[in-house]
């Protein structure tokens, strides 16, 4: 990556910042079979027949808008991905429907929401898969993090026995939305607004922070978490961080990537606390508290 | 003392310099000798007048001033030969205000401008006839990396210094006191502006520190929230000394010019405070909505810095660079007796003045437009 100039640090600098690898996807069309790939297992690790996913949100929190148009006119807009999505998995019947421009934060937000959805009634499990490839020969480094592609998908379902949904706390600053140009100053943000999302949520949760046993991170510099950890004061082992190097930062997929790893590696108790914490840019910090 | 010979000002054209010349020159009518340095050296006393003491010049007044430009970090104060013997002969008071207040410099650096200059000029002032008093000015942060109550009769530890500025101060008073000039020591805890106007010449690093709140570029401040952190007018602090040195009775004592805890805002508050300010005083910075830095510990801050450091961020490196130099000092709260003010005023709640502080920091764009 240093060498096809997609990192501008030094290599030195970002594996002392905790990263040593980054997955590019080479190919733009194999994309698809990563988002499908996630999905598929999502819904066997899931055990849920087709019948009962009724919805099927499909997230990336790349700017669609951003992108150069392609050729082929108008029509190349109305190409949907979701579509093709939902066909590829066989979900005709589900209410496929796309979500973006929440950055590292929109599949957490998408998991609330289909929480709030099968929790309404109706179908009663939603589909939530998420993924992003970086343009071809992109900067690979955003604001001292590693970006790795990446495709991840969970199903939410009513009363699941696994990972119950205890608190969603989202504490948005769309004055920040114009990221390029408030660079630093979200830099800057980062740790006093983390800070308070975090507390926020384990509050609401009716929770101490003692009481979460693994905050479950995106996978943004370690160095970065090691300072959340001396904020929030608690110890950097609660941080299950083990993949930051391995893995990379995604766009969104790190708390779904992690998740799985941490289950199995073993590392995860019945009734277990967990925090999943991010940001996004737009700008917003989101936690999410589940229970194993 | 000094109605008939003349008082010596050094660091006249600095911040604390300035308001104690301006003072002298409005309510005395003593004759005053300054030694500039770099700033004002090609202005005539007129243009010095108006210009840095914010004053009308008026015949007698330019008449009081003697202008002389040295350098305190020379033998001989940089000054010829007849020119320093005739001015030994006519000081009678000196006021030491001229020092190296940046926290940056490299220990030897500090060192020259502020325990040798203050060593040629107690050379100088031993070889005056008729030294009534030698005033030093020096800072309550002497006391380093101490904790608990600093008492005026103490000065020798071991505790160590947050900055070069601290140690090279410390060495300074050490030279002083073991002169056996009638020395006065005035140490200040931190000027902030001027009470009524919030009108300061120089924008130091609480002025700084607003500034980087103001460009939204606050993360983390290292220390403890209810750190009490003094400010002083600047207008107090000069009218203090002044009063002291022409009147004081005694010699050979150090004076802690501070506001207290009880007239002082914490750590937490003052971010409050200047977060509500802003806000009140700046409606286009408000809608930007900065979160206020969180308050942490030394660790999680160095680890900041060093992440600015080695991604080479000249903005951050900056930013961080100068909260480091000053704001260890939040981890080590005090608490400054203030025995030998005896009978002075007091300084106002910083509540009283904060805001015009503010005010004038936003208004003049930190100097930009000042
Ligand atoms: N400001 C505060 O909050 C504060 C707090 C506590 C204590 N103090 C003490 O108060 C005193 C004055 O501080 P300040 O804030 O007024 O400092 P300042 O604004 O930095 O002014 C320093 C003054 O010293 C002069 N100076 C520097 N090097 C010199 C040299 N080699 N020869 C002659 N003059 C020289 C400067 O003139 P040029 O600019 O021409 O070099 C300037 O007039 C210092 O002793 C400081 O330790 C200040």
């Amino acid at each position: 990556m240093k060498r096809s100039k997609q990192v501008r640090s030094s290599v030195a600098f970002l594996t002392e910042l905790g990263f040593s690898y980054g997955y590019v996807t080479e190919e733009a069309d194999r994309f698809d079979e990563l988002l499908v790939a996630a999905a598929q297992e999502a819904m066997a690790d899931s055990g849920r027949a087709r019948a009962d996913i009724g919805t099927l949100f499909l997230y990336s929190g790349l700017n669609p808008h951003a992108r150069a148009p392609r050729a082929g006119g108008i029509l190349e807009r109305f190409r949907y991905p979701v579509a093709k999505l939902a066909d590829q998995l066989e979900l005709s019947h589900a209410n496929a429907l796309a979500l973006s421009q929440q950055g590292c934060s929109g599949l957490l937000s998408a998991i609330n929401l289909a929480a709030h959805m099968v929790e309404a009634g109706g179908s009663p499990a939603a589909l939530c898969v998420a993924g992003d490839a970086l343009p071809r020969n992109a900067n690979r480094e955003i604001m001292y993090n590693l970006m790795s592609d990446a495709a991840a998908a969970v199903v939410v379902e009513r009363g699941s026995p696994r990972n119950r949904i205890v608190s969603f706390h989202q504490l948005a600053q769309p004055a920040y939305w114009d990221s390029p140009q408030r660079e630093r100053e979200l830099v800057a943000a980062y740790f006093p607004m983390a800070q308070r999302a975090i507390c926020a949520a384990v509050e609401q949760a009716g929770l101490r922070l003692s009481d979460i046993r693994w905050i479950v991170p995106s996978n943004v510099s370690l160095r970065s978490w090691t300072i959340l950890a001396e904020l929030l004061g608690i110890p950097v082992s609660r941080i299950w961080s083990k993949n930051i190097a391995r893995v990379g930062h995604t766009v969104c997929c790190d708390h779904v990537i992690n998740l799985r790893d941490m289950s199995r590696k073993g590392a995860l108790t019945r009734g277990d606390h967990l925090l999943l914490f991010t940001f996004g840019f737009g700008a917003s910090w989101t936690s999410l508290i589940l229970q194993h | 003392m000094t109605r008939a010979g003349s008082l010596l000002i050094t660091g006249s054209t600095g911040m604390a310099g300035r308001e104690i010349t301006r003072q002298l020159l409005t309510r005395t009518e003593m004759p005053l000798t300054l030694l500039v340095h770099d700033t004002g050296k090609a202005l005539s006393r007129a243009r010095l007048l108006r210009e840095l003491f914010r004053l009308e010049p008026s015949q007698s007044m330019i008449q009081r001033i003697r202008l002389v430009r040295g350098d305190l970090g020379q033998d001989h104060l940089g000054l010829p030969g007849s020119l320093y013997a005739d001015l030994a002969r006519s000081v009678d008071g000196i006021i030491h205000a001229a020092a190296t207040t940046r926290f940056d410099l490299p220990l030897a650096e500090a060192r020259r401008v502020n325990v040798l200059a203050t060593e040629h000029l107690v050379r100088f002032a031993r070889g005056c006839g008729n030294l009534a008093r030698f005033g030093l000015l020096s800072t309550v942060f002497v006391s380093g990396r101490r904790r608990g109550r600093i008492l005026e009769s103490e000065r020798v530890h071991t505790a160590g210094f947050v900055n070069t500025y601290e140690q090279s101060k410390y060495e300074a008073e050490a030279m002083v006191e073991s002169s056996d000039l009638p020395y006065v020591i005035y140490r200040l805890s931190t000027l902030v502006g001027d009470s009524q106007t919030g009108f300061t010449s120089r924008f130091t690093t609480p002025h700084q520190a607003l500034r980087v709140m103001h460009l939204g570029l606050a993360s983390l401040v290292p220390g403890m929230p209810d750190y009490s952190v003094d400010l002083i007018p600047t207008d107090w602090a000069a009218a203090t000394i002044v009063n002291h040195f022409l009147d004081g009775p005694r010699t050979g004592r150090v004076i802690h010019l501070v506001a207290g805890a009880t007239r002082s805002y914490s750590l937490a508050h003052v971010i409050d405070e200047s977060y509500e300010l802003l806000g009140q005083l700046d409606s286009a910075w408000k809608a930007r909505h900065y979160p206020k830095p969180a308050i942490t510990t030394q660790a999680a801050f160095q680890l900041l810095v060093q992440s600015a450091e080695q991604a080479k961020d000249p903005l951050m490196m900056g930013v961080l660079g100068m909260l480091k130099h000053f704001t260890e000092q939040f981890s080590y709260p005090k608490e400054f007796d203030t025995t030998n003010l005896n009978g002075a005023d007091s300084p106002p709640h910083i509540r009283e003045y904060y805001g015009r502080v503010v005010a004038y920091c936003l208004k003049s764009r930190w100097g930009r437009y000042a």
